[in-house]
């Protein structure tokens, strides 16, 4: 190895090849900075989890109204965080993966914003996907994916407007002590309105704008794990040149089944709501709310 | 040499591209508070805000050289007035109570109720243009009153702020939306203990207030939320909440929720009936000062309102059918009423109110006819 060279000839070599070195990692760096959008997207090991919301298999798209109980609805918003991706290889085996940070993911935990304000179809106000660097493994191993809707509880009660995108979104947030929504849903009706507003409870801080020092008593912190089927694993058969693709269906029927759409059964967490909480919750986990969409 | 005239070039390229003379404000802000959403076609410079300034505070922008912005929007009360209703340069009542100016900059929509003004200088059109009623007269007087501002003084505002020495209206109202967004306001008590993490800031009876600010039971915050205790509020890299305005049970005229004819709220922008009784829910920031109180001044005080909240609306406005579900009365203390009051004086910026640059510039710049003031 030159640079490791210690006679005086030597010095003197490295010094030319040392300052060639140095300007052509400035070069590389400022054409780096040029682009920095593009920077990472050299490494072909990541792939887009895209989630596509569906209302009995068809696409809700911004704007659109749903038929339900005989009453068209309106989906204000639907959105929600993800967390703590892992993927699952024959064998029982869970490799964690790392996002691809960028203003709607930090590298552990990504805000999906599927309807924001559709009034004017700003496409900055949406995101779809989480971005992340795929371990090393065969693509062929991985039989399962699971991810949690949540925001991990060191960044959750901090304080949201001097986090990082998109931890300092105010919309999704209650307050330091209860910390972020990790899922919210506002549904409207001509008559009504239906929320749900999922994040943690019974969360203790000497005061509503101080952390709590210990978790909250029901953190509502869902995991949700979804095997990945022989027939819809993709993985490969996707792969271009941008990186790889995964499309993950949420099936907004399966989350509302047993629920009464009424302001009185909307879940935000406070005590009369206890019941439609309950149903909500149990969906979300139980009920196959995500699966894969075969491509 | 080669190498050398290429930077050479690059320098006297970059300069003449940022050849405009122009600062660029220096927002006051805590450290880490994001700035606000700025709209493309009116960048924020130190200049435009100077010449705003002096421009909020001059009467000869009215049409009879009686009123200017600042005659409704008084600095000592963070922008708002002691008058229940403001009343025009032509000495007509108007229908609504002066909103304070805190944090406008932040605000998703503006005025008590409008869904669709989002940007000041939309906003400003109202004041200065609108002949039903009056509130500076504008309208017919354009020439009249640009004349009034052809003095040396205004030339070189306008000068510094825009490059060359004409004034107009599209100009006024530019620097004005400018000075009115430099109006932020963070140095509350309770900033000093959210965002400062200052222990003793709030007194404990503060604390308690605060907690029953953001309890299920009284439910404040679920309308008055976010930094700026307010549901309507963005910066950069925010999208705007869905229901930033409530029927707070304010009125019931008729039994079915109708709110006084002269003015029903959104309904009156949307003609939807659900939007009946709809106002915007006004930040909270510096609210100690800004008596009275809801969009017709039709509280006096901060006990009022808290009463007017515990009792879930207003007489029959109890049971409007508009009325939200987070308005739906508690009981409390005489102790916990006076928590939630101090807490409210909690919110209140003394410096904000101290700021020379939200006074009126001295010497004020001359105008040609200055015998009204
Ligand atoms: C005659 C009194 C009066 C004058 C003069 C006046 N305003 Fe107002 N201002 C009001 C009232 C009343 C409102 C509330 C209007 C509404 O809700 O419809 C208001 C609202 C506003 C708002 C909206 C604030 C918010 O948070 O939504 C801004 C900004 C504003 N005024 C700025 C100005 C400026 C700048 C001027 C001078 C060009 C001005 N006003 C002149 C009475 C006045
Ligand atoms: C349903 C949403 C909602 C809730 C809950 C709510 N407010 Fe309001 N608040 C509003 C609206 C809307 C207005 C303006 C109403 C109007 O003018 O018609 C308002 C006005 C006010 C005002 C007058 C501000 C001004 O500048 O005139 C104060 C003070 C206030 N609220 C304090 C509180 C307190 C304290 C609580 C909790 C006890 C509370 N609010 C709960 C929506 C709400």
């Amino acid at each position: 190895m030159f640079l490791g060279g210690n006679t005086a000839k030597e010095k003197v070599i490295n010094k030319g090849v040392l300052s060639r070195l140095l300007l052509i990692s400035i070069a590389i760096f400022f054409g780096i900075v040029g682009c920095s959008q593009n920077a990472n997207v050299t490494n072909d090991n990541w792939v887009d989890l895209t989630f596509v919301l569906t209302y009995k298999q068809k696409q809700v798209l911004c704007g659109a109204e749903v038929d339900l109980a005989a009453k068209k609805w309106r989906i204000n918003k639907f959105a929600f965080f993800v967390s703590n991706i892992h993927v699952g290889v024959d064998g029982g085996r869970w490799l964690h993966v790392e996002n691809v940070p960028n203003d709607w993911q930090t590298e552990q935990t990504t805000l999906i914003n599927l309807v924001a304000r559709c009034s004017d179809s700003n496409d900055k106000n949406t995101n779809a996907t989480v971005k992340f660097y795929l371990p090393n493994v065969v693509l062929d191993d991985i039989v399962k994916l699971k991810f949690s809707l949540f925001v991990p509880f060191e960044q959750n009660h901090l304080n949201p407007l001097i986090q990082a995108p998109p931890l300092n979104n105010a919309e999704m947030f209650w307050s330091w002590r209860q910390g972020h929504k990790f899922m919210r849903v506002d549904m409207q009706s001509e008559e009504d309105d239906w929320l749900f507003h999922l994040g943690s409870v019974g969360c203790e801080s000497v005061a509503v704008v101080r952390p709590p020092p210990a978790p909250c008593k029901q953190a509502n912190q869902f995991e949700i794990i979804v095997p990945l089927h022989i027939d819809n694993r993709r993985l490969e058969g996707n792969n271009n040149e941008y990186g790889r693709r995964l499309n993950m269906q949420i099936h907004l029927e399966r989350l509302l089944d047993n629920t009464e759409l009424t302001s009185e059964q909307s879940c935000m967490f406070m005590q009369s709501q206890k019941a439609s909480c309950e149903v909500l919750t149990s969906n979300l986990v139980n009920n196959r709310v995500f699966t894969w969409q075969p491509n | 040499m080669a190498a050398k005239l290429v930077s050479i070039l690059t320098i006297v390229l970059l300069l003449l591209s940022c050849g405009e003379r122009a600062q660029p404000y220096e927002w006051d802000l805590p450290q880490g508070f994001p700035a606000p959403d700025i709209p493309e076609n009116n960048p924020m410079t130190k200049e435009k805000v100077a010449l705003g300034r002096a421009l909020f505070f001059a009467r000869a922008l009215s049409f009879n050289n009686t009123t200017a912005c600042a005659s409704c929007h008084l600095p000592e009360r963070a922008f708002s007035e002691p008058k229940a209703r403001s009343v025009g340069a032509s000495g007509v009542t108007l229908k609504r109570n002066a909103s304070a100016l805190v944090n406008v900059a932040y605000a998703g929509t503006l005025t008590w109720s409008h869904n669709g003004l989002r940007h000041i200088e939309q906003q400003l059109m109202i004041p200065l243009f609108a002949d039903t009623p009056i509130e500076m007269g504008v309208t017919n007087f354009e020439d009249v009153i640009l004349a009034r501002f052809n003095t040396a003084d205004y030339k070189s505002l306008t000068r510094a702020a825009f490059g060359d020495s004409v004034l107009n209206f599209d100009r006024i109202v530019k620097s004005l939306a400018s000075f009115v967004r430099s109006l932020v306001s963070f140095n509350s008590a309770f900033d000093d203990y959210a965002y400062r993490q200052i222990d003793e800031a709030l007194s404990p009876s503060q604390l308690r207030g605060m907690e029953l600010f953001f309890s299920e039971k009284m439910e404040c915050f679920h309308c008055h939320g976010g930094f700026n205790f307010t549901q309507s509020s963005k910066h950069a890299f925010q999208t705007l909440t869905l229901k930033a305005f409530h029927n707070t049970g304010l009125y019931n005229e008729d039994g079915n929720g109708a709110y006084p004819i002269d003015d029903q709220g959104l309904i009156d922008v949307t003609l939807e009936g659900s939007d009946m009784g709809h106002f915007r829910a006004p930040t909270l920031r510096n609210v100690a000062l800004t008596s009275p109180y809801m969009h017709d001044g039709s509280i006096a005080s901060l006990a009022g309102v808290i009463e007017f909240y515990a009792a879930g609306g207003r007489g029959k406005g109890i049971n409007n059918p508009w009325k939200s579900q987070f308005v739906k009365g508690f009981d409390m203390t005489k102790q916990e009423r006076d928590d939630l009051i101090n807490f409210l004086h909690g919110l209140t910026d003394e410096s904000f109110i101290k700021n020379k640059n939200h006074h009126p510039p001295i010497p004020a710049p001359s105008t040609i006819i200055m015998s009204h003031n």
